[in-house]
């Protein structure tokens, strides 16, 4: 095949672009990949087919990844897929690895970026076929795996852990039962008085922002915003590639991107589970589960192996199904669309030209994320160093353009802000654990609708056990999940008792 | 240290006044009909819009699909002829409708397409009757796309089998989106069989579900035999080989004759104009009642505050019209696949409350 | 048993009553286990305190209320400029100058310079970003 007939200069100057804002989008908090995206997607009309995909899937790939460094460096999620970054990666950075982290998390997202490039390449329409075996049982069942993660992270009590997850997903709950998802469009957990307020619910990204930026923002006033207690230290050391830490992570590595991408390619479950449950699974097979949350990178590389990995795979069904796989490719498809461009079981047939540019620019814009970001890690460590009173004002506002940009403009996404911070901030003095509540609000709405879903069209709760494979594959998962995770923390308290 | 502060608040309060005023000289601009009249739509639009950004909020939050792109094609038009930045949002229905009960200026209006009336009409939460809540304003286009599909290797070659099936007892699982464009389908199918079988619609049953994908995926299934589709989404599925699990074939294009008949003559995908026609009334028909049968054509119109100034809303009616006599945005909505639709405001209203009043009399006959 | 018929006009409240009786049973679980332990910390005379560091409590609401105050003022003022984002603009370079100001601390001449000049420019730079090239809706 003719290389140089892809890639035209335009279209690598493009990609490059896109990369850099997608990286810029992605590490401000409040702003997402799917936002990035959005907001370039208009420009590319003027665009080739080809050159216009290298724009945005620059600033997919840019986009997720640059969410690693507000979530490393100041436990701010950049982009909902990198919660779970924060568990592991800010520890770290409080203990002076800033720098080292954000090595470990590009490099992780570098491998699975081209896990999943490798992935979409040989076996997208193949594994669309794989794909839609997974109806709505097997969809719940999955969600109920990426739920069991609730139970690993607790870091307490477990029942503390579960019951803020719990009420993580009733509050995803709250407004109508949404006709898009086929819902019958009715309200429930509304007080009726505040029924025009919360009748749409609350968004994910808000939310979001609200209990990490603003919760934590309202923490440092009340300990009065002292300069960062920890020093960055290696700063200094010359930057060095740890090959013995990838010798032993091989295996989470993999592991960790084959997740990403195989959830991103299931349609409707959606990015951020993909690197909550191989965070989860991360933290099952580890051999230092106790250090998991306090800085490991183990955490760090498993969450950004898999979400990197979610680009490949949520192309997979967008590509050979026309189905977009999360978020950001439901945006993406406006691209084809806006250029006249069918995407469905036949596009990779009829326009072989435009699948292989997708995939050059998805294989190049990790290599250049990589660069991009490896090389700049020095400059963007010393964030921390920014003193508080101007940082602070800076995140408000970034959070503020990017919950009213969520929806398109709609002012109650900007009180989902104020009201969540608020919960973060009291929530957590009475016991509420955070990252296990978010995680009950991400999942929440989906495993409702798959859950209903299936018991409506089967009538009976035993479809569960006995739908296909999958599901049996699926509940041996489950439960090898929760043993492990009950083990676990049973040996976690003998161990602290005996101290 | 609290004076400081209290400065602080005392200056910040200042600014807000001083802002509120700005915003309260801007009304007073005079505004007379008969001078108006002979001004150019730009004059016309920099008098009576406050603002030199509109918004244009449409009915789906996505930015894929096709209320987002006929609204993008005619507000691109419109900023040209209205000397306007005209942007589109994607904030959903509830919001949508919320946006434009709030904003009278004209800096707001709202596209959307038939699921504005059909919710109220299906008693959807949030749904309320168009004519009474809003001005409803031109129409401008037509999606011919919506259209029934079943499996490839399905029994039923139209709707008319899957109406003499159910009219013969056979349980038929068909998959909708609650409360709006492929609900009216759905029950115009009832009901038909419900006047050629009395008693038998009950048969024909709904399985409500969400996305295309989501429908796709129930038949991929097996879970239901016909789901709700559009050429543009399925085509393709309709290309592939009988013994693939994804093939489907149309049954039903619920588009008006005449709307078909003013497609692109290459049509879509593989299908051209006379394939399409064969799955559209008379060919296939479903009757609506003694004399007609039931067509559906997915209408763009747009909506207005419900007291939106006379002035504006003629700026608008007016505005359209420029905007859709240009051969160009004709022939990109056509090329893309829609049916350029402009009727004024008052032949749209008409328009609409006719093709209302028919879906209404389908879904009342069904309750009863 | 395990047979189930879910009526599609009452279905939105299905899961919700799933969970709610789940998160129910969790807290009577948590109340029993954990209350009699606080009841005996508070007898024994140990405070249990809401704040970690008092001194600052008043920062705390003072906080709040500025955003809340940023956030209503946002919408409001907003209103006036339909669609220009000015709402935003203004009300982010008062949030910005008040708030760094509040997060200052001890005031030194550098540290408010700093601060003033970053509470014009952010807000300025992502109005012309985002609202003016990017095209995003803002306030």
């Amino acid at each position: 095949m003719d290389f140089m007939q892809i890639v035209s200069p335009a279209f690598f100057i493009l990609l490059v672009t896109g990369v850099l804002g997608g990286i810029v989008f992605g590490a401000i908090p409040g702003m997402t990949a799917t936002m990035a995206v959005a907001v370039f997607l208009p420009v590319t009309y003027a665009f080739e087919i080809k050159e216009a995909l290298a724009l945005l899937i620059g600033l997919y790939v840019g986009g997720i990844s640059g969410g690693l460094v507000p979530a490393i460096l100041l436990n701010i999620p950049g982009t909902p897929s990198s919660i779970t970054t924060t568990f592991d990666g800010y520890p770290m950075a409080q203990r002076g690895e800033g720098a080292t982290a954000l090595r470990i998390g590009v490099t992780a997202s570098l491998f699975g970026g081209l896990v999943s490039f490798l992935i979409l390449a040989l076996f997208a329409p193949l594994l669309a076929d794989v794909a839609i075996q997974f109806s709505y049982v097997e969809k719940f069942l999955l969600i109920l795996f990426a739920l069991t993660v609730i139970a690993a992270l607790s870091k307490g009590s477990m029942l503390v852990g579960l019951t803020s997850g719990t009420l993580g997903i009733l509050i995803s709950l709250v407004g109508t039962y949404s006709i898009s998802v086929g819902g019958n469009g009715k309200l429930r957990l509304v007080p009726s008085i505040l029924a025009p307020i919360l009748k749409n619910g609350f968004s994910l990204l808000p939310v979001l922002i609200g209990l990490f930026a603003i919760a934590t923002m309202i923490r440092e006033v009340e300990t009065g915003m002292k300069n960062p207690s920890f020093d960055d230290v290696d700063l200094t050391k010359k930057a060095r590639f740890d090959w013995r830490l990838w010798k032993e992570q091989i295996g989470n590595l993999i592991r960790s991107s084959f997740i990403g991408t195989f959830v991103g390619m299931l349609p409707g479950v959606g990015g951020s589970a993909a690197s909550i449950l191989s965070y989860s699974q991360a933290k099952n097979y580890s051999k230092k589960k106790d250090a998991m949350g306090t800085g490991e990178p183990t955490g760090l590389i498993a969450s950004e192996a898999a979400n990197n990995g979610l680009t490949g795979g949520a192309l997979i069904p967008l590509l050979s199904l026309g189905i977009p796989g999360d978020s950001t490719t439901a945006v993406l498809i406006g691209a084809f669309t806006l250029q006249g461009v069918q995407v469905g079981p036949l596009f990779i047939g009829n326009h072989p030209e435009t699948w292989k540019g997708i995939l050059t620019a998805l294989f190049f814009a990790n290599l250049v994320m990589f660069v991009v970001m490896f090389f700049s890690i020095r400059g963007l460590a010393k964030i921390v160093r920014v003193p508080k009173y101007i940082l602070y004002p800076i995140i408000v506002v970034m959070c503020v353009i990017g919950a009213y940009a969520t929806n398109y403009g709609v002012m109650f996404d900007i009180w989902t802000l104020l009201v969540f911070g608020i919960i973060g901030y009291v929530g957590v003095k009475f016991g509420l654990e955070v990252p296990p509540f978010i995680i009950g609000f991400i999942l929440g709405k989906s495993a409702e609708t798959y859950f209903v879903k299936s018991l409506e069209s089967y009538g009976t709760f035993a479809i569960f056990f006995t739908k296909s494979p999958i599901v049996v594959v699926l509940w041996g998962l489950i439960l090898l999940s929760v043993v492990l995770s009950i083990r676990n923390s049973r040996r976690l308290r003998v161990k602290t008792k005996r101290r | 240290m609290k004076a400081m502060k209290r400065k602080y608040l005392v200056g910040l309060l200042i600014v807000l006044l001083g802002l509120a005023l700005v915003g309260c000289l801007n009304e007073s601009a005079a505004k007379d009909s008969n001078a108006l009249a002979a001004m150019s739509l730009v004059e016309r639009a920099e008098l009576l819009i406050p603002t030199p950004n509109v918004r244009v909020v449409i009915g789906s939050t996505s930015t894929g699909g096709d209320t987002y792109q006929v609204s993008n094609m005619v507000a691109q038009k419109l900023g040209e002829v209205l000397g306007k930045n005209v942007k589109v949002d994607a904030v959903g229905a509830s919001n949508g409708f919320d946006a434009i009960n709030r904003i009278d200026d004209g800096s707001t209006i709202m596209i959307f397409h038939d699921m504005a009336y059909l919710g109220y009409l299906y008693e959807r939460e949030g749904y309320t009757d168009i004519f009474s809540s809003y001005q409803v304003g031109p129409t401008l286009a037509i999606n011919p796309g919506n259209s029934f599909s079943a499996p490839k290797n399905s029994a039923f070659s139209t709707i008319e089998d899957v109406i003499e099936a159910v009219g013969n007892g056979e349980v038929v699982k068909i998959a909708i989106q609650p409360g709006g464009v492929s609900e009216i389908g759905y029950s115009a199918a009832k009901n038909a069989i419900k006047m050629q079988y009395p008693g038998m619609e009950e048969n024909l049953v709904a399985v409500h579900t969400g996305s295309q994908s989501d429908k796709n995926q129930l038949l991929f299934d097996g879970q239901v035999d016909v789901i709700h589709s559009s050429i543009q989404a399925n085509e393709q599925f309709a290309q592939l080989p009988m013994d693939d699990q994804k093939a489907m074939k149309f049954i039903w294009l619920t588009a008006r004759q005449e709307t078909i008949l003013q497609t692109n003559d290459s049509g879509f995908g593989s299908m051209n104009i006379g394939d399409m026609l064969a799955y559209v009334s008379p060919q296939v028909s479903v009757p609506m009642n003694e004399e007609e049968d039931f067509t559906f054509d997915k209408e763009f119109f747009m909506l207005f505050h419900k007291e939106m100034d006379e002035e504006l809303v003629k700026l608008y009616n007016d505005a359209a019209a420029e905007v859709f006599a240009d051969e160009v945005l004709v022939q990109q909505l056509k090329d893309a696949f829609f049916i350029p639709n402009y009727k004024d405001i008052s032949d749209a209203q008409t328009y609409l409350t006719e093709k209302v009043a028919a879906y209404d009399a389908i879904i009342s006959s069904l309750k009863e | 048993m395990l047979n189930v018929l879910i009526d599609f006009e009452e279905s939105h409240l299905f899961f919700p009553r799933i969970i709610l009786g789940l998160l129910v049973m969790m807290t009577l679980v948590l109340v029993i286990r954990f209350l009699p332990a606080k009841i005996q910390m508070i007898r024994s005379g140990e405070s249990v305190r809401f704040f970690f560091v008092d001194s600052e409590k008043a920062k705390v609401g003072l906080t709040l209320a500025l955003l809340f105050l940023y956030f209503w003022a946002m919408d409001w003022v907003g209103a006036f400029f339909p669609n220009r984002g000015y709402g935003f603009l203004f009300c982010s370079i008062a949030f910005m100058l008040v708030s760094s100001f509040l997060f200052m601390g001890q005031r030194t001449k550098k540290k408010m310079i700093a601060g003033v000049v970053n509470s014009l420019l952010t807000p300025i730079l992502a109005w012309v970003l985002f609202g003016q090239i990017f095209h995003i809706t803002l306030p």
